[in-house]
């Protein structure tokens, strides 16, 4: 097809047609002309590849793109004599695809000097069911969740940069950062996510990207597109957890414990006390044996009943179930020339392994208008509800005092739910004063009948691009965002639970002759919660595209402004009938003895306000200048303040800034090797930076609810001044190859990248004779770091069976290049979470432990060092022990880690397989602490293998058990180098399975396209360098256990 | 077209305008509602009603390391905290777990009071009767700290002993000042010199006994001037106190088998502080001595209202502020304290009828014969045995050992524990406490020879 040159006015109309290159269907591409004149044309082809635009003559460069094909670029000499086809091959990786977005521009990765790692839409569908964060571990390059220095794990980018600051990373939704809860967002409404890796990324977003930042673009309509329509749906299966994982210690050995600690006198003070506090039902039976009430046979069977009960198998088999998770989703968009929209609904809905309830709802609007010839308009309006019902109480949820005997039953023989101890003497609930009181058992399997915990949320986004074209270039853009997120929480406690009979029964006063009065009236306690989460950003830009001859500049520069604001009321109702909606009286004002141990206390009331809000102010500059497509010259620079609070304006504003190079070497003329596509190197070099948010030039205070003595609010110091705190400054340079060989088959990126931190934020020691607490946030050190990343792309098969592998590894070190405080004791450095480390050359967090000369062969009790001899002296080996005295292990971070994702195809089968790593650390595993073993009845299984005899030194390291307790002991051996692991393991993240109808079956049933799906998350380990059957990542706080595996299936169709 | 370009201006003008008027607001707007900067009276009184910080935490080694009770060697070995056992049978050393102690908790308090009394100096508030009503509670809170914590760490005072080593006299809220320890005549003096500076910008009585008052101020300098030994002063200062709150309680009007028989902030509270009791000496472990219980009257009410009894053994059913240990000041310290100076000061009878005003309402109504002395030294015998029998757990039986045997009395304490005898000979020097070892090895500053 062919396209005469028409001269009208002196403008030649140039068009021509889009095709895709395997299979001839039009491409709707977007099209760049740049003439001589520096003027670039953008334009977009039809639905039938077909473009046109009238340009005077001349010679111009034309660029085709279009999503998942390489852009086509050549120089045309306009008017062309023949018709002008042009034919796109697909992008063969992740590495080829065009462009990412940073939030503030869509950047053309030829062009960008910065680290991204951009992750498509395919490979996040991988994941079934999991929150899109969570989903990044699995498949992102250089990204890992860091689980050795916080328990509840922390998204780390490229190792530490910050210490303090926010422990999320910011997540940016459709160019504005997302205030609300990340859950809210329906992963099947994501387009594509790029993380922002190198210090650029700071430069670009500011001071709160000190964790990095995270872009997700949402889907959109694209113009002059057929009404089009998807649908997903899938099933999940979620398996209970391992509830053996924590390996605690047996029932028979517990109840060895509690006699032997009985047989002490240990428990005689808790016998005598008025406050009749519980003791676990076998200390009862030795109570009643040793006043000759039970016989040593009954005793004896009673113990054998117990040991053969395992608290473990009730919660296996009455407590945990199978989680199920549906998801559906449903999409509709369309466009035409100045309209273009995506409607698209989301509905899932989780039971987990508690029957916990968690649904939601997702409804979201997207449009593009063109308003006038220059003036663009789009919005986007989103909707989420949710709602969360709080399951059964699980393990570490069902407790008997503060904590649980792991003989304790749940129910009896026939599954009938049987009582167990709580908070008081079994026999003095019994006796006749308390038996006037309403009844004051614990049935851990009914409670949860009881009550009703309802969280309800309603989340609304909108937000307005209007962007103006303006002459020479130029563009001008004004957008707003605003969201409201409100929860609502509901908590029942109706009469028959535990907590309101407990709450009743403790503050009834008892008359004489029998009276009983009830302060705490008798009904329901009913709780409520509301939340209100308002944030408004407004942000306006100027941006510059303009190229002439062989130059090209794109700059933005612009404003922005984000106010955030939560707000929180709560209250608290007693007595209330559920069926008449009526409450109890209340008499806040005194106090009431308490109906067991007379101690007085005030009725809690649980009402409260709060309003918390975080302002940012911003000003930003971006710039690339590029020469003859081949070299890049970027610069970019941010000023942030925020309303940190007690600190001097001046101090409030922290500019930031990066410059950066590339240099694109395959399109220089003297490169001729002809199995290389591509080959790019290109380098940033920038500052971010970090205030904590507990940086006050003056003393803070906190007011708190009214005093019981003045009746009068109190205050408390919230911060203390701290005016020789400075800001966190880090240097991040960034060295990357880009590389693409063999026509594709296999491709990717080499970045290596060095970091110098200095003035790092961390808890330093104080003498509390200062009266500020035992440590202060101090700039402990400065820091140097550096690390390469590869992710590395091949077609490995081709043919009948395919195989494509994407590979992402990380080698990442870090050591104190200047550690500025004086602490060197050791145990300050000895923590349940790794802190930063006091010696210069060693990593910012290591793992040291006290020195181990083993078991005394005597008594069986650990053995340290002091003063390089071995000790037992164990007060002295903690106060004596010097930071160099500590043995050094190793990194507590892993310096390699990755995944590796395998694609095979066969046929229309496609089956991943996902890999994560991470190599070279330690981590401190949990050992017997008899400490808590005596205070709660419970303790690790380890406890079985301690040193009982002379001899056993030979064959284990576990203690043997002290009496009496020394506290300084058990610290030595919580801290000893027998508990040190290596954490080195490999995981299969996921399998997946897909299957995809041919087109032609497809659409015998209306159908485009046709896939289902079968998906297994959360596979399990499949190496460990520990002997102990631990996951290094599910170890540092109790009940924190592995999650199931989970089992998906479902299918993907569209028309 | 001309005019579609200037609209794009505009819009951008509009902006940067916008955005730079917002900015100083949207910077200035607190992050939380509940902060403050303290600046005002209300602030500064709403510190010093921190009573988590100010009046619960005084300071429990006072009384673990006296003598009014002793416990089972099975209690003992059942103790959770090995530091607790050690300071029971007076070592040498760790008496104190690291960074969580007695030590920590008197010198936050401290810190409270620093930062109330530089923010009051710096601050623009009117220097009227309410200003001074806060500073006076701060120097008073902090003249209660500096003197319980020399009652514990230091030896007791002696005019001749100049060179013996107090505790450190934080003099602001800076905590980049180095900690120093200063003498104990510095310290007392110190605590002299706050607490009279506090008298007169106080109110007689507060609001609420946990606020200092000038009553608390001329009590705390009542006992700091008995621990230095110039009785004249401190029956002053005792007399002063007494006469703005010289209630009693009749001890007849208590059910005797209530567990707790005493209200609290009863009348004869003049400033409630406390602490809780620590595992040691707690009601199901503290069992008192024989010696002491011996010590009263068949128809003396304090025996059957202060202890239960429990397996032919008595425990401390809790005084003034119970289940808490009341370590504050009552009217009934007040007395023995006039009545001890006044027999000391050589008024015999006048301090025997003070004595006699305070027994009569601890006696079964009609029983209680006045008590009379034949000399001072008898007279004396009396007042201090009262003493001891009146003010149990009330963390002033260890200063008065300490105090009294500075004055030749000759106490030696005793314990037994594991079948090892342990002793405390007069003027010993494990009376003045080791600091915690974790404090010396963070400033360096030098440690109590024990």
């Amino acid at each position: 097809m062919g396209f005469c040159p028409v001269i009208a006015f002196g403008q030649v109309v140039f068009g021509g047609k889009i095709l895709s290159a395997a299979d001839s269907i039009a491409v709707p591409a977007n099209v760049e002309l740049m003439g001589a004149d520096g003027l670039v044309r953008k334009l977009q082809a039809d639905r039938n590849g077909i473009f046109s635009v009238s340009v005077p003559g001349g010679t111009y460069r034309f660029v085709a793109t279009a999503v998942g094909f390489k852009a086509y670029a050549v120089t045309v000499s306009i008017p062309l004599p023949k018709g002008f086809v042009v034919s796109l091959l697909p992008a063969d990786n992740q590495l080829g695809e065009v462009t990412v977005s940073t939030g503030y521009q869509v950047l053309d990765r030829t062009r960008a000097t910065g680290s991204f790692d951009k992750l498509d839409k395919t490979r996040l569908d991988q994941q079934v069911g999991k929150n899109l964060l969570d989903r990044l571990e699995a498949i992102g390059n250089g990204l890992t969740f860091d689980r050795s220095t916080s328990a509840t794990g922390k998204f780390s980018i490229r190792g530490t940069s910050t210490i303090r600051g926010p422990r999320d990373p910011l997540i940016v939704v459709d160019d504005f950062p997302y205030s609300g809860d990340l859950s809210n967002i329906n992963p099947e409404d994501v387009e594509s996510i790029t993380v922002l890796k190198d210090a650029a990324a700071a430069s670009i977003w500011g001071t709160r990207a000190g964790n990095g930042v995270i872009v997700i673009t949402t889907k959109k309509g694209k113009k002059n597109t057929p009404l089009s329509a998807s649908f997903s749906a899938s099933s999940a299966f979620v398996q209970k957890p391992d509830l053996r994982y924590e390996q605690r210690i047996s029932s028979a050995d517990a109840l060895d414990v509690e006699q032997f600690l009985f047989g002490k006198g240990y428990y005689t003070s808790q016998i005598n006390s008025s406050q009749k506090s519980a003791l676990t039902p076998f200390v009862e039976l030795l109570i009643l044996n040793a006043s000759g009430k039970l016989s040593d046979t009954d005793l004896a069977l009673a113990k054998t009943g117990f040991a053969a009960h395992d608290v473990y198998e009730d919660f296996d088999r009455y407590v945990y179930k199978t989680g199920v998770n549906q998801q559906y989703a449903l999409s509709l968009s369309g466009g035409g020339e100045k309209h273009s929209w995506l409607v698209s609904s989301g509905y899932n809905r989780n039971i987990d392994n508690l029957d916990g309830e968690n649904a939601r709802q997702n409804l979201r609007l997207s449009n593009s208008f063109a308003l006038l010839r220059n003036l663009n308009l789009n919005t986007v309006f989103s909707y989420t509800g949710g709602k969360v019902r709080a399951g059964r109480p699980g393990i570490g949820g069902i407790l008997s005092t503060s904590s649980l005997y792991p003989y304790a039953a749940f129910a009896d023989a026939n599954g009938n739910p049987l009582p167990i101890t709580k908070n008081y003497r079994s026999g003095y609930l019994s006796s006749p004063a308390i038996a006037q009181l309403l009844d004051w058992s614990y049935y851990p399997l009914l409670d949860n009948q009881y009550t009703d915990n309802v969280t309800r949320l309603t989340d609304l986004v909108a937000s307005f691009d209007l962007g103006y074209k303006l002459p020479l270039g130029f563009k001008a853009s004004l957008k707003y965002n605003i969201e409201e997120q409100r929860t609502n929480r509901e908590i029942l406690q109706q009469l028959g639970s535990y907590y309101t009979r407990n709450l009743i029964n403790s503050f009834a006063q008892l008359g004489s002759g029998g009276v009983v009065s009830y302060p705490v009236p008798i009904g329901a306690i009913v709780d409520r919660n509301e939340g209100r989460l308002r944030s408004e950003q407004y942000r306006g830009q100027l941006d510059f595209n303009r190229a002439w001859s062989s130059h090209r500049l794109d700059a933005l520069i612009g404003v922005e402004w984000r106010k955030a604001q939560s707000t929180g009321v709560s209250g608290r109702m007693y007595g209330v009938d559920t069926d008449k909606l009526t409450t109890g009286p209340i008499d806040y004002t005194r106090t009431f003895p308490n109906s067991v141990s007379g101690s007085l206390a005030y009725i809690p009331d649980g009402n409260g306000l709060s309003q918390v809000a975080n302002n940012y102010f911003s000003q930003f500059v971006n710039m690339a200048y590029t020469f003859k497509d081949t070299y890049t010259l970027s610069a970019s620079a941010r000023a942030d303040a925020s309303n940190l609070f007690g600190v001097a304006t001046n101090d409030k504003w922290k500019p930031l800034w990066s410059v950066g190079v590339a240099w694109d070497i395959s399109r220089m003329s003297f490169f001729n090797l002809g199995f290389v596509d591509q080959l790019k190197v290109r380098s940033t070099l920038g500052f971010s930076g970090n205030a904590d948010p507990s940086m006050s030039g003056v003393n803070t205070i906190r007011y708190q609810v009214n005093s019981p003595y003045t009746q009068s609010p109190y205050a408390i110091f919230d911060k203390y001044a701290n005016p020789e705190l400075r800001w966190e400054s880090v240097r991040m340079l960034n060295v990357g190859l880009d590389f693409g060989l063999l026509k594709g088959r296999l491709s990717g990126s080499v970045e290596y990248y060095s970091k110098h931190a200095s003035d790092l934020f961390g808890v330093y020691p104080v003498d509390y004779t200062t009266g500020v607490g035992t440590t202060v946030l101090r700039n402990v050190a400065g820091i140097k770091g550096s690390g390469v990343d590869l992710q590395l792309s091949g077609r490995i098969l081709q043919g009948g069976l395919t195989w494509s592998s994407t590979l992402n590894l990380s080698w990442y070190r870090d050591k104190i290049a200047k550690y500025y405080l004086p602490s060197v004791q050791g145990s300050n450095f000895l923590q349940s979470n790794a802190v930063v480390s006091g010696v210069e050359g060693l990593p910012v967090y290591s793992i040291f432990s006290y020195r181990w000369e083993g078991l005394d062969s005597a008594t069986g009790e650990p053995m340290g060092f002091v003063n390089g001899q071995p000790s037992k002296a164990y007060s002295s080996i903690i106060s004596g022990t010097k930071l160099t005295d500590l043995v050094f292990h190793g990194s507590a971070l892993p310096r390699y880690f990755g995944n590796m994702v395998n694609d095979f195809g066969f046929k229309r089968f496609t089956l991943s397989v996902a890999l994560s790593f991470k190599f070279d650390y330690y981590f401190r595993r949990r050992g017997i602490d008899y400490t808590s073993l005596f205070a709660s009845g419970s303790g690790h299984a380890d406890f079985s293998d301690r040193w009982k005899s002379p001899g056993d030194e030979a064959f284990t390291q576990v203690p043997s058990m002290p009496y009496p307790i020394s506290s300084s002991r058990e610290s030595f051996y919580r801290f000893a180098e027998v508990l040190i692991d290596r954490g080195d393991h490999i995981r299969i993240q996921y399998i997946n399975l897909d299957y995809a109808f041919d087109r032609s079956l497809a659409k015998k049933i209306g159908l485009k396209t046709l896939n289902v799906f079968a998906s297994l998350a959360n596979v399990g380990i499949i190496y460990r360098a520990n002997k102990h059957q631990l996951d290094p990542e599910y170890v540092t706080s109790s009940f924190n256990l592995p999650p199931g595996q989970t089992l998906a299936f479902g299918l993907r169709a569209s028309l | 077209m001309k005019k579609r370009n200037y609209l794009g201006y505009c819009l951008l003008l509009a902006v940067i305008f916008v955005g730079i008027s917002g900015c100083q607001q949207l910077l200035d707007e607190k992050p939380d509602r509940r902060l403050v900067i303290p600046s005002t009276l209300v602030d500064f009184q709403a510190l010093m009603d921190n009573f988590g910080v100010l009046t619960a935490n005084d300071l429990i080694s006072a009384e673990i390391s006296a003598d009014d009770y002793y416990l089972t060697d099975a209690d003992l070995a059942a103790l959770p905290s090995e530091y607790e056992r050690r300071m029971y049978s007076w070592q040498k050393d760790n008496l104190f777990e690291p960074g969580s102690n007695d030590w920590a908790y008197l010198y936050k308090a401290v810190y409270s009071c620093n930062a109330v009394l530089e923010g009051l100096e710096a601050s623009t508030i009117v220097r009227d009767a309410g200003f001074d009503n806060v500073k006076g509670q701060a120097l008073v809170y902090r003249a209660k700290c500096f003197l319980q914590g020399l009652g514990v760490w230091a030896k007791a005072y002696q005019v001749s002993s100049t060179a013996d080593l107090g505790i450190p006299l934080r003099p602001n809220a800076d905590f980049n000042t180095p900690s120093i320890r200063a003498t104990v005549q510095e310290g007392y003096l110190k605590v002299l010199t706050d607490l009279k500076a506090a008298v007169p910008l106080l109110p007689e009585k507060a609001l609420s006994a946990t606020r200092p008052s000038k009553a608390s101020a001329y009590g705390l300098l009542a006992r700091a001037f008995l621990y230095m030994g110039d009785y004249q002063a401190a029956e002053n200062y005792a007399d002063s106190c007494l006469r703005i709150n010289g209630v009693l309680l009749d001890y007849n009007k208590f059910n005797k088998a209530d567990r707790y028989p005493v209200a609290l902030f009863n009348p004869e509270v003049v400033f409630n502080t406390f602490v809780p009791p620590s595992t040691i000496v707690s009601s199901t472990r503290a069992k008192i001595v024989p010696q002491l219980l011996q010590a009263y009257q068949a128809d003396d009410l304090r025996k059957q209202i202060f202890y239960f009894e429990s397996g032919g053994a008595y425990y401390f059913k809790g005084t003034y502020f119970q289940p808490a240990l009341f370590f504050g000041l009552a009217s009934d310290e007040m007395y023995l304290t006039l009545a001890e100076c006044q027999v000391r000061n050589g008024k015999t009878d006048l301090g025997m009828q003070t004595l006699n005003k305070l027994l009569v309402t601890r006696f079964k109504t009609g029983t209680f014969v006045p008590l009379v002395a034949s000399d001072k030294a008898v007279a004396l015998d009396i007042v201090l045995s009262e003493r001891r029998k009146e003010l149990v757990m009330r963390g002033l039986r260890w200063m008065d050992v300490k105090r009294l045997n500075a004055d030749g009395r000759g106490i030696v304490l005793k314990r037994t524990t594991g079948g090892i005898d342990y002793s405390l000979t007069p003027n010993d020097k494990r009376y003045a406490l080791p600091l915690p070892e974790d404090i010396i090895a963070l400033t360096g500053m030098v440690q109590n020879e024990r």
